[in-house]
C-alpha cells in the first residue's frame, strides 16, 4: 500500500518534471522574443580547455563588432558568449541562449560546437554563421538556417594547386610537370593533406614524396634526411605546433632548406611560429585565409579592426578573428536588411545576399550557394612569407604588400 | 641516404632515447621501488616545463637560475604529496588520487596560460658540423647535453642509492619496511624523502624536455606513456635497465620514423604488448628486482 503510494507520487513527480522541462523553455522563449527591444547575438564555443585560445579570439572579434556597430534597427545589440568544451555542452548552452531569446548565432573555433549547434538550428528556427572552421563536412548537407563564411579545406587545397606552381615557375623556373613536390602531415591533419593532394592532382602534380606520421612524433631527423635525399623542389607541410616547431627547427639545424616551402596554413601563419625567431621562420611561404596583414586599403575596416583589437588585447587578431569580425558585420547588415530580428527573414536576406569583394575587412565577396557555402570566400587566399620574423603578404596581387624572395636569400631583404 | 646522414640519425635517436630513459627513471623508481602508482607523473613533467618557461620568459631569469628553484620546489612537492594525499598504500586509492591531481594540474595550467603551444627557446640550438665520409655529420649540442645529463642523473641516482646513508636507508625501507622501523628508521619519513627525490628527477626530465620540445597543457600524456613503455621494457624499478631501454626505444623509434613513420606508434606499442606477453618482468631485468637491488 505504502509502496504503491510512493510509486504513484514518484510517477507524478516525474511527469511534472517532464512537463516543466518542455514548457519552461517554450514559455521563456516566448517571453524573451516578446521583449524585442534588443538584437541578440550569441556564440557557443570553447572559452576554456584545449581550444580556449581560438574560442576567445572569436569571442573578442564579435565583442569588437558589437562595440563598433552599437545598434541595429535602432535597437541595442546584446551579445553573449557561452562556454562549451564538448558537443552536449554546446547543445545545452544553445538551448539556454535560445530560451533567453537568442535567434542569431555565430560559429566558434574548433569544430565540435559548430557541428552540434548546426544540427539543431533548423529545428529551433535560429540562424547560424560559422566563420572559423574549414572542415568540408560543415556543408555536406543542406541545412536551411546554417551558413558557412570561410572557404572549405577543399578550396584551400585547390588554391594550393593553383598558386604554388605559379610561384615555382616564376621564381624557380621549374614548370609544374617537372616539379618535385613533397607532402607531409601529422595524423591530425591528414584531411588537410588529402585536400592538398587533390588540389595538386587537379593541377597535374603528383607528389614524389609523401609522409604522414603520428602527432606525438618528437624526432624529425629521419624525415629531414628523407626530404634531403629526395631532392625536393617544393615542400608542402600540414603541421600543427607540436610537430611543426621541432620539425622546422630540425630543418634549420641540419642546414636543409628546399628551394620553396609552401605551407597549408595551420602553424605556419600563427604568432607562436613567428615567436621562434627570424633564423627559424624566415623564408617559409604560407597559404592563409585573409588576415590583418593583407593590403588594408582594399579591405575597408581592416585597419580599424586590427589596431582596435591590438589596443584592447595586446596582440594582432588571428585570421579566425578577422573572419569572424567580418562575418558578424555581415550578419548585422543582414538583420538590418531583414528589417526585423526574425530568423526566417534574416535567413532569406542572407540567402539572397550578393556582395562584391572589398566590402568587408576580410576582403572577400559574399554569395551563398545551395549548400550555403560562401562562394566568394577564398577568392583570393593570402600568400604570406616570413621575412625578418614578420609575416609579409606577398600574394596574390590584389592583397599583397611585398614581394617574395624565392629561393630564400636573406641578403635580398 | 649517405653514411653521414645515417650516423646523424642514429646519434639523434640515441640522444632522444636517453631522454626517454630519464623520463622513465622517476616513474620506474616510484612504481617499482616505492610501490606508488603515480598517474600524475606526466602532468608534473608538463608543469615543470611551464615553470621553466615562466621563469625564463616572464620573470626574465636565466635558465640556469630556474633549474635549482625547480629542483628544490619539486622535492618539496613530492615530499608533501606523499606525506598528505598519498599516505594510503592501496594502489586503487593512489591511482584515483593521482589521476585527480593530474586533471587539476592540467586544468589550472589551461586556465592560467591557455592552450596556445609555446617554445622555451627561440632560434636554433648550436650544432657541431663534422666532416664525414660522403657528407657532414650534424650533431646538436643540446642533444648531446641531454644524453650527458640523462646518463649523469641515472648514474648519480644509482650511486646515491648504493653509497650514501640516505640511499641505503631508502633501500632498507623499500626492502623490509617493518625491519627498518624496528631498528629505528622512520620508514614513513624515508618514503616521503624517496618520493621527493623521485620528483627531483621528474624536474630534471621536464627541464630537458622543455629545452627541446613544444609546451602544451596536454604534453604530459605522451611522456607518461613513454615513461611507462620504457619501464615495462626495462622491468619495473630497474633504473639501469631503464636507461638501456630508453636508448632501445629511441633507436626503434628512429628506425620506424625512417621506414614506416605512419606506423611509428603502432610499432612501439605492439612491441610493448609483445614484451608484456612474453617477458612480463622486462627485457633488461636482472635476477634481482629493484626492490632488492636499489
Amino acid at each position: 500500500m505504502k509502496r504503491g503510494f510512493l510509486r504513484s507520487r514518484l510517477c507524478l513527480l516525474f511527469a511534472l518534471t517532464l512537463l516543466a522541462s518542455v514548457c519552461i523553455p517554450l514559455v521563456s522563449a516566448k517571453i524573451a522574443s516578446a521583449a524585442d527591444d534588443v538584437i541578440r547575438i550569441g556564440v557557443i564555443g570553447p572559452l576554456t580547455g584545449a581550444y580556449a585560445f581560438g574560442g576567445n579570439e572569436v569571442k573578442n572579434a564579435i565583442e569588437l563588432a558589437v562595440e563598433k556597430r552599437g545598434t541595429i534597427l535602432g535597437k541595442k545589440i546584446e551579445f553573449e558568449a557561452a562556454d562549451a568544451t564538448d558537443a552536449s555542452q554546446a547543445i545545452s548552452e544553445f538551448e539556454r541562449l535560445y530560451a533567453k531569446g537568442y535567434r542569431v548565432f555565430m560559429g566558434s573555433y574548433g569544430s565540435f560546437a559548430d557541428f552540434a549547434v548546426q544540427g539543431v538550428v533548423d529545428e529551433y528556427g535560429a540562424v547560424m554563421m560559422s566563420a572559423a572552421g574549414w572542415a568540408d563536412e560543415f556543408t555536406a548537407n543542406k541545412i536551411k538556417n546554417y551558413f558557412h563564411w570561410t572557404p572549405r579545406v577543399a578550396v584551400f587545397g585547390m588554391r594550393m594547386g593553383e598558386y604554388m606552381p605559379q610561384y615555382a615557375e616564376k621564381y624557380l623556373g621549374i614548370k609544374k610537370e617537372n616539379l618535385r613536390v613533397a607532402l607531409i602531415w601529422n595524423s591530425n591533419y591528414e584531411y588537410v593533406a588529402i585536400a592538398a593532394r587533390n588540389g595538386l592532382k587537379a593541377a597535374g602534380i603528383t607528389p614524389v614524396f609523401e609522409e604522414g606520421y603520428p602527432l606525438d612524433r618528437k624526432d624529425f631527423t629521419a624525415l629531414v634526411a628523407n626530404l634531403q635525399s629526395n631532392k625536393i623542389d617544393v615542400l608542402v607541410p600540414c603541421q600543427g605546433s607540436a610537430d611543426g616547431v621541432p620539425f622546422r627547427k630540425k630543418m634549420v639545424e641540419m642546414g636543409y632548406e628546399p628551394p620553396m616551402l609552401f605551407a597549408m596554413g595551420l602553424i605556419y601563419d600563427q604568432p607562436d611560429f613567428g615567436a621562434l625567431g627570424a633564423e627559424v621562420v624566415d623564408g617559409c611561404l604560407v597559404l592563409s585565409y585573409t588576415h590583418p596583414f593583407i593590403k588594408r586599403d582594399n579591405a575597408p575596416g581592416l585597419e580599424d579592426f586590427a589596431e582596435s583589437y591590438k589596443a584592447k588585447h595586446g596582440w594582432y587578431p588571428l585570421t579566425h578573428a578577422t573572419q569572424t569580425y567580418s562575418a558578424t558585420l555581415f550578419m548585422f547588415d543582414m538583420i538590418e536588411k531583414a528589417g526585423a530580428y526574425d530568423a526566417d527573414k534574416i535567413q532569406e536576406a542572407i540567402e539572397n545576399a550578393d556582395i562584391p569583394k572589398g566590402r568587408y575587412p576580410s576582403y572577400w565577396g559574399v554569395k551563398f550557394d545551395d549548400y550555403h557555402r560562401n562562394v566568394g570566400a577564398g577568392d583570393p587566399l593570402a600568400v604570406g612569407q616570413w621575412q625578418k620574423g614578420t609575416l609579409v603578404t606577398v600574394g596574390t596581387d590584389e592583397i599583397k604588400v611585398g614581394e617574395p624572395i624565392i629561393p630564400w636569400d636573406p641578403s635580398k631583404l | 641516404m649517405n653514411l653521414a646522414i645515417w650516423t646523424t640519425i642514429v646519434i639523434n635517436g640515441l640522444c632522444t632515447g636517453s631522454l626517454f630513459g630519464l623520463v622513465s627513471a622517476a616513474f620506474s623508481f616510484q612504481f617499482g621501488a616505492l610501490r606508488m602508482m603515480n598517474f600524475s607523473y606526466g602532468a608534473f613533467v608538463m608543469v615543470g616545463m611551464y615553470i621553466m618557461y615562466a621563469g625564463v620568459n616572464h620573470l626574465g631569469l636565466h635558465a640556469m637560475a630556474v633549474v635549482p628553484i625547480l629542483i628544490v620546489l619539486y622535492f618539496f612537492i613530492g615530499y608533501l604529496l606523499r606525506a598528505t594525499l598519498l599516505k594510503s598504500a592501496d594502489p586503487n586509492v593512489q591511482i584515483i588520487i593521482t589521476s585527480g591531481v593530474a586533471l587539476v594540474l592540467e586544468s589550472v595550467v589551461l586556465f592560467i596560460v591557455g592552450a596556445l603551444p609555446r617554445s622555451l627557446l627561440a632560434g636554433i640550438p648550436p650544432t657541431w658540423k663534422i666532416p664525414f665520409p660522403e657528407g657532414i655529420l650534424v650533431i646538436s649540442k643540446l642533444n648531446l647535453l641531454t644524453f650527458a645529463v640523462s646518463s649523469a642523473v641515472l648514474i648519480g641516482f644509482s650511486m646515491f642509492l648504493k653509497r650514501t646513508w640516505l640511499g641505503m636507508t631508502i633501500r632498507a625501507v623499500v626492502q623490509q619496511k617493518e625491519a627498518a622501523s624496528v631498528v629505528g628508521v622512520d620508514a614513513e619519513r624515508i618514503i616521503n624523502v624517496g618520493f621527493g627525490i623521485s620528483f627531483v628527477i621528474t624536474a630534471i626530465a621536464s627541464i630537458m624536455i622543455s629545452l627541446q620540445f613544444v609546451l602544451e597543457p596536454t604534453a604530459g600524456h605522451y611522456y607518461q606513456l613513454i615513461g611507462f613503455l620504457v619501464c615495462v621494457i626495462a622491468g619495473m624499478g630497474n633504473l639501469k635497465g631503464g636507461f638501456y631501454a630508453g636508448l632501445l626505444v629511441g633507436l626503434i623509434s628512429t628506425m620506424a620514423n625512417i621506414f614506416a613513420a605512419t606506423w611509428h606508434d603502432a610499432i612501439l606499442f605492439i612491441l610493448f604488448v609483445i614484451i608484456l606477453t612474453f617477458l612480463p618482468n622486462g627485457v633488461f631485468v636482472s635476477s634481482k628486482s629493484i626492490s632488492r637491488a636499489v
